[in-house]
């Protein structure tokens, strides 16, 4: 997920272009989300818990 | 910078107008006169509507002298954030491509700003399309902190802070998505309040990641802050998230001795915070201690998880709202929103979704500690206001190593949807503003504000005066 031909495809999927600068400015962002993400995998999400965003909870 | 003068809170200015002891003419020209003396240095507004403030407090003016007044704000100069709709002014969104954009109606936000009596006195900068912490604005500014011109103000409310900090008007409207009230409060040194999320209508309010944003008062002081939270907090059928809650009474519930303080600790709190930033947070604690709270540490579990799955909602969102314009106007983008924006699509569906899955453990988890505690404790920033020079996108890559950090600390209550306040609690050694956040449980901002009054006084942080 984190390769440059990864975040190219995604970038390219939407039709963004950007230019080479651009590009690897990105792919280092997505790089730094994905080691920030390694937080999620190590948590361990159970089968019941659903996607609970906000104005799911009660006040 | 910081205009010299006297003490005056929104109380006693409203009094004041009540009273006939202070003229909405005087107190507007005196606003005008301030921004047209600064704004070169701060560019802390886009847009000043000086002829229409100018009417608009004559006409106030006049209708107090008869007692007629419209409400707890009457003749009261407010700045709003140019995210917000007004009737006949652009909404740039701190943005090249809304410059042309005029709006039809107010946002219900602004619209109970002018039913309460108050007078808009113009719309403020921001980073562009709230996007960003520094409010280094490519396109109408960068604006500059009150305390030291040669730093930022914060983001992405920059513009609203700045013109509290610097006395350029009595309250300002900001939003808040990842911390763009409490950033900006905190580099200034004012109070910045991001409410429970709901509590505050949206309508009309320029979109940044819709699962957090909030709009919020930025004031003088935490009276200040409950006072327009009063005035803009209910329900709101064009925003149907605000009628979860009730509206506010605008009376802050003073605690009770042994209050209890939860000290958030743990890597997400504690790592990355400067001396400056810890030690002001000591001192907080300290205050809030010697004012009869209980401190205790407590943490969140899942608190650096619920920070991956803030950022992935927040950019995943933020690049959804913009793909009319993006990448079709791509060039008419700042260099670092255009990249923010190519970020946030590389973002999968699949991540989205188990983010919000997170979310739902981390507000669990956050919800469950605020049965044993009345409030949490932690910085509001964890470094000082960087140079604007440092991270201006247009003169090298700084940008990048700031981003994160000044919205480490803010950006968890976006997730758990909590109140949350950012009170001043003194200067650096250096004199900058330093700030520490409070946060209670949804729906409690009387109990919020009431122990952010209670530090605010053990503090003794005041801005210079109005008049």
């Amino acid at each position: 997920m984190g390769d440059r031909t990864e975040v190219q495809r995604l970038l390219a999927e939407q039709q963004i272009l950007v230019d080479d600068e651009t590009l690897r400015a990105v792919e280092e962002w997505h790089r730094a989300w994905l080691r920030e993400w390694e937080w999620v995998r190590a948590f361990d999400l159970r089968d019941e818990d659903p996607p609970a965003p906000l104005w799911c909870w009660p006040p | 910078m910081v205009l010299a003068a006297v003490k005056d809170d929104l109380a006693a200015l409203a009094a004041g107008i009540r009273a006939g002891s202070v003229s909405p003419v005087d107190l507007v020209a005196r606003c005008l006169e301030r921004i047209s003396a600064t704004d070169a240095t701060l560019h802390a507004f886009i847009h000043v509507d000086r002829d229409g403030a100018l009417a608009a407090a004559r006409q106030r003016e006049q209708e107090a002298r008869r007692g007629e007044l419209r409400g707890p704000l009457h003749g009261v100069p407010v700045a709003v954030k140019d995210l917000f709709d007004q009737t006949g002014l652009p909404t740039t969104a701190g943005a090249a491509i809304r410059r042309s954009h005029r709006a039809t109606e107010n946002a219900t936000a602004v619209q109970r700003l002018l039913d309460a009596g108050a007078i808009v006195i113009g719309k403020t900068n921001l980073h562009e399309f709230a996007f960003g912490v520094t409010s280094v604005n490519p396109h109408f500014g960068a604006v500059a902190n009150p305390w030291d011109p040669a730093r930022v103000a914060g983001g992405s409310s920059g513009g609203s802070g700045a013109a509290i900090g610097a006395g350029l008007c009595a309250v300002a409207l900001g939003t808040d998505t990842g911390g763009s009230i409490r950033i900006p409060a905190a580099l200034c040194g004012v109070v910045g309040l991001k409410p429970t999320f709901g509590r505050i209508s949206r309508h009309g309010v320029v979109p940044l990641a819709w699962s957090f944003d909030t709009v919020g008062p930025m004031t003088r002081t935490v009276a200040d802050a409950a006072l327009l939270f009063g005035v803009l907090a209910g329900p709101d059928p064009r925003d149907p998230l605000t009628g979860r809650y009730p509206a506010f009474t605008g009376t802050v519930q003073i605690p009770p001795p042994g209050f209890r303080v939860g000290r958030l600790r743990g890597p997400l709190f504690d790592d990355g915070l400067d001396d400056e930033m810890g030690a002001a947070l000591e001192r907080a604690c300290g205050l809030l201690a010697r004012a009869g709270g209980r401190i205790e540490p407590v943490a969140v579990e899942a608190a650096m998880a619920g920070q991956a799955a803030q950022t992935a909602i927040l950019f995943a969102e933020a690049s959804a709202y913009h793909r009319r314009a993006y990448p079709g106007r791509l060039g008419e983008y700042g260099l670092d929103v255009r990249e923010l924006l190519a970020a946030g699509a590389t973002i999968p569906a699949t991540a989205y979704v188990d983010a919000q899955r997170v979310q739902g453990v981390v507000i669990a988890q956050t919800r469950r500690l605020l049965e044993d505690v009345d409030v949490l404790i932690c910085a509001a920033v964890p470094v000082q206001a960087p140079r604007i020079a440092d991270v201006d996108p247009a003169r090298g890559e700084g940008w990048r190593r700031v981003r994160a950090p000044l919205s480490r600390l803010t950006r968890f209550f976006n997730l758990t949807g909590l109140p949350t306040v950012a009170v001043p609690v003194g200067p650096t050694r250096s004199g900058l503003p330093v700030g520490v956040q409070l946060a209670a449980a949804p729906g409690a901002e009387a109990r919020l504000l009431g122990i952010a009054t209670a530090l605010e006084a053990a503090a003794g942080w005041e801005l210079p005066p109005l008049m």
